[in-house]
């Protein structure tokens, strides 16, 4: 009883009382500069209503079909430009707010009281979100004009508000787990700025690939719930919904899952950065990451395998051959633990920091998995792996009654190979460079220069891809014209994972003998 | 109490702290002597828990750094070597969020701003931006954020580089009335005459490596094996020279012409007092007898090889 007490204490310290989101409240008000931003945002958005009415009121007698067709032009044209602000603003006044505490020192002070990680970003996550809170609030009266006039309902408006909210927090999340990593104001907010708009790319391609049947009319209001990844698309999506067991529900509230979860584990992120070695957060980020995969993965096939065999329970799916299944398990397995490439040299790389949680402890531990120390990262990786794998299967098994063919397998094998090789490099540019940044650098350069780089060069050679140059393409078995074969997939993994254990094992060498030189005092 | 056991870090081929040890009681104030980069700085980041030792350890009224940091951080004050300030807050609003985040009271925050505001003596700036203070008030208001939640151990870091002789002043006051209060106070400073006046024990460090370290008396007695007594007398200054060359432990014995004998002594306490009751019965007026302050200065350049700068 007393440790819900005081587990209620301690969050509503933390959600009710949170002192950075008080002083960052105190900052913000000060003085005239929110009320002027405001009132100029304010002005801005009544002209433009202003210019819509005389744009359509110098037409003469319309219809009541037209008007209300402008009416709904003009409520999309001003929730786009909400959507516009939001993936503008949210992001920009959460960028820098850990950075400048680092460059100021001032977290070290923070950090010196009795003060979790968690804390301070739910204060910074607050105050970055209130924000732009305040200026989607402020907006209400500009899109209560188009609901009196006609031009959209409540229900849709507070179905829009709702995910622009949720866009909101969402990026303004991205940008505090980005600010909490960097060193630099400047490299906060260009990487950010990077983040959100292939992020915003991303979802602005899927939005429009789950929006097309309903722009061409093949569907009413059903559709896909990637349909509101977009904040420029919120109109279209608010009145959408996806039928899960017959039962209509709302894309809003999948969206609003899809971001609560995503901004949970980007705040995670953001907290395992700023926590030392062995911490809370690391261990619930590592296993929230593990775990998110693998019901990604398990979904993913479900509903895929269900909705298009005919021996599932789907009545309105069209027939997929054995080999169909076969390839689309095998590209999620292949696929699915690539979400690990953004974080691998944080995994992977050790060297001589200041923190202990980065400091070269062995090649193999299970129990470093979870810790999240160097040691910890192959069997990490291979435990996402394995994670996936099962997911994939189950999923086969649960929605088909049958399991992957061949192909899966060879895929296992490859995605293998290419992890041990990943993780190899990792381990070889920590011991080339001299410090833990450089080496994560060098190792997220090596992977650019090894996968990224070699396509358009192979291309210019061989564009055709008829001849075998090709095949040393480390993914090229993945996407070959003998992707109906295992064989390629066989090799190309078992020939990665050689040349990685002969690269971590020449690492490890290297590491001992440099080990072995007495420390020199400076 | 505070107690450092073999505390060690090492940043790859450096060892910028090579297994120090020490302890300190309630009420010590203990001056942390070193050149730049000898360590001071490092040690004090661990034992405010913000940097990992890479072995070793330090407990604080039986709290390990390594084992409870959370326990540990309620217990200290850290002031590092920059202010570390809010620029947009007003001095209140500075302290008051510091009050929040070490879970004082909120209905006991007021009363606890207006009494470290009066301990630092800046009651008359609460509702000043922070930006607005001079340095020697923020460095005191550094202090003041030190002090909101009553810590039993202050870890201040160079608190007086930058500052005016009178913030100067202003601070050691401060400092020896915290060491008054009980509380353990560590200061780290690699100017010398900033820690003579106040600190009842120090340690000199040097390439990680504790050199010295204890009360300034002893530090200071520890490295010199002959002592300096100075005596002034009325008249006759080569009769007292005379007299004092007759004594056991007087090493060496030279006059000037203001009237005073040098005497380099070596032997006990004694022996010291019977060299001034020697004088006295030879007829001496003796105006003034006295020992020499300990010079932390000598000792330090004597123990160090200044091989850190």
């Amino acid at each position: 009883m007393a440790k819900v007490a005081d587990w209620m204490r301690s969050n509503a310290a933390v959600y009710l009382d949170n002192a950075s989101s008080r002083r960052d409240y105190r900052a913000q008000l000060r003085g005239n500069r929110a009320i002027i931003l405001w009132t100029v945002y304010l002005l801005l958005l009544i002209g433009l209503g202003m210019l819509n009415y005389s744009a359509s009121s110098s037409r003469g007698q319309v219809s009541v079909v037209d008007a209300q067709r402008t009416l709904q032009d003009f409520y999309q044209t001003v929730m786009a430009i909400l959507g516009a602000m939001v993936i503008l603003v949210a992001p920009a006044l959460a960028a820098t707010t850990i950075v400048v505490e680092r460059e100021r020192k001032s977290l070290d002070l923070v950090f010196s009281a009795p003060v979790k990680p968690k804390s301070l970003l739910v204060g910074k996550m607050i105050s970055a979100y209130r924000y732009t809170w305040m200026l989607l609030v402020l907006s209400l009266p500009v899109t209560a004009v188009c609901v009196v006039l006609g031009g959209a309902t409540w229900t849709e408006v507070l179905a829009a508000y709702a995910l622009l909210s949720l866009h909101a927090m969402l990026y303004s999340a991205m940008a505090l787990a980005i600010s909490a990593l960097s060193n630099k104001p400047v490299a906060a907010l260009i990487w950010t700025y990077l983040s959100v708009g292939a992020y915003s790319l991303a979802a602005g391609g899927l939005t429009a690939a789950a929006a097309v049947p309903r722009f061409m009319g093949m569907s009413n209001d059903e559709a896909p719930f990637y349909v509101a990844l977009s904040p420029l698309s919120v109109v279209q999506a608010a009145g959408t919904h996806t039928t899960i067991w017959g039962v209509a529900v709302p894309n809003w509230i999948l969206f609003g899952i899809y971001a609560l979860f995503l901004t949970r584990f980007l705040l995670l992120g953001a907290a395992s950065a700023l926590s030392p070695f062995n911490s809370w957060e690391t261990k619930n980020l590592r296993i929230t990451g593990l775990v998110s995969v693998a019901v990604l993965g398990y979904g993913l096939a479900y509903i895929v395998l269900a909705t298009t065999h005919p021996s599932s329970f789907s009545s309105g799916g069209s027939t997929t051959s054995g080999k169909e299944i076969d390839l689309f398990c095998a590209a999620l397995i292949a696929v699915l633990p690539m979400l690990l490439l953004v974080p691998l040299p944080f995994l992977t790389c050790s060297g001589p920091d200041g923190e202990r949680k980065f400091w070269p402890n062995g090649i193999f531990s299970f129990k470093e998995a979870i810790r999240g120390t160097p040691a910890g990262a192959l069997p990490y990786l291979l435990m996402t792996l394995a994670g996936v794998t099962l997911a994939v299967l189950l999923a086969c098994v649960t929605a088909l009654h049958d399991t992957p063919g061949l192909i899966t397998v060879g895929t296992v094998v490859w995605s293998l190979g290419f992890w041990i090789f990943c993780w190899s490099l990792g381990r070889l540019t920590s011991v080339i460079a001299t410090e833990l940044k450089a080496a994560r650098t060098l190792h997220l350069a090596s992977l650019i220069v090894l996968f990224g780089l070699p396509v358009p060069f192979l291309f210019i050679i061989d564009p055709e891809q008829q001849t075998p140059l090709w095949s040393i393409y480390p993914l090229w078995p993945l996407f070959s014209g003998e992707q109906d074969s295992s064989y390629p997939r066989f090799v190309m993994g078992l020939a990665l994972a050689a040349i990685g254990a002969i690269i971590a094992y020449s690492a490890e060498k290297r590491r001992r003998i440099k080990a072995a030189v007495p420390p020199v005092m400076a | 109490m505070l107690e450092v056991k073999e505390l060690r870090k090492v940043y790859g081929p450096l060892t910028a702290v090579n297994g120090i040890s020490f302890s300190l009681q309630p009420g010590d104030v203990f001056g942390f002597i070193g050149s730049n980069g000898a360590g001071k700085t490092t040690t004090i980041r661990m034992l405010a828990t913000l940097l990992e030792p890479t072995s070793g350890t330090a407990t604080l009224n039986g709290v390990d750094i390594l084992s409870d940091p959370m326990g540990i951080r309620k217990m200290i004050g850290y002031m590092p070597d920059f202010f570390g300030l809010y620029d947009d807050v007003k001095v209140w609003e500075y302290l008051d969020f510091f009050a929040t985040i070490y879970s004082v009271q909120k209905k006991h925050r007021p009363e606890v701003i207006d009494n470290v505001l009066e301990l630092t003596d800046l009651t008359v700036k609460r509702d000043a931006m922070v930006q607005s203070l001079s340095r020697g008030m923020q460095q005191r208001l550094c202090l003041a954020r030190c002090l909101v939640h009553d810590p039993a151990m202050l870890l201040l870091d160079e608190p007086a580089s930058g500052l005016d002789p009178r913030a100067r002043a202003e601070l050691k006051e401060l400092i020896t009335e915290l060491g008054r209060m009980g509380k353990i106070v560590i200061v780290s400073s690699h100017i010398l005459p900033e820690l003579a006046g106040f600190c009842n024990t120090v340690g000199i460090i040097e390439r990680g490596n504790i050199l010295a370290f204890g009360p300034v008396e002893q530090v200071v007695q520890g490295l010199q094996s002959t002592r300096i007594i100075r005596v002034r007398v009325m008249s006759d200054i080569d009769g007292a020279a005379g007299l004092s060359k007759e004594q056991p432990g007087v090493v060496a014995v030279e006059t000037s012409g203001d009237g005073e004998v040098r005497i380099e002594f070596g032997g006990s306490i004694a022996q010291q007092a019977d060299l001034l009751e020697r004088l006295v019965k030879g007829g001496q007026r003796v105006i003034s007898y006295q020992e020499e302050q300990a010079d932390l200065e000598d000792v330090f350049l004597k123990l160090t090889t200044g091989a850190v700068q």
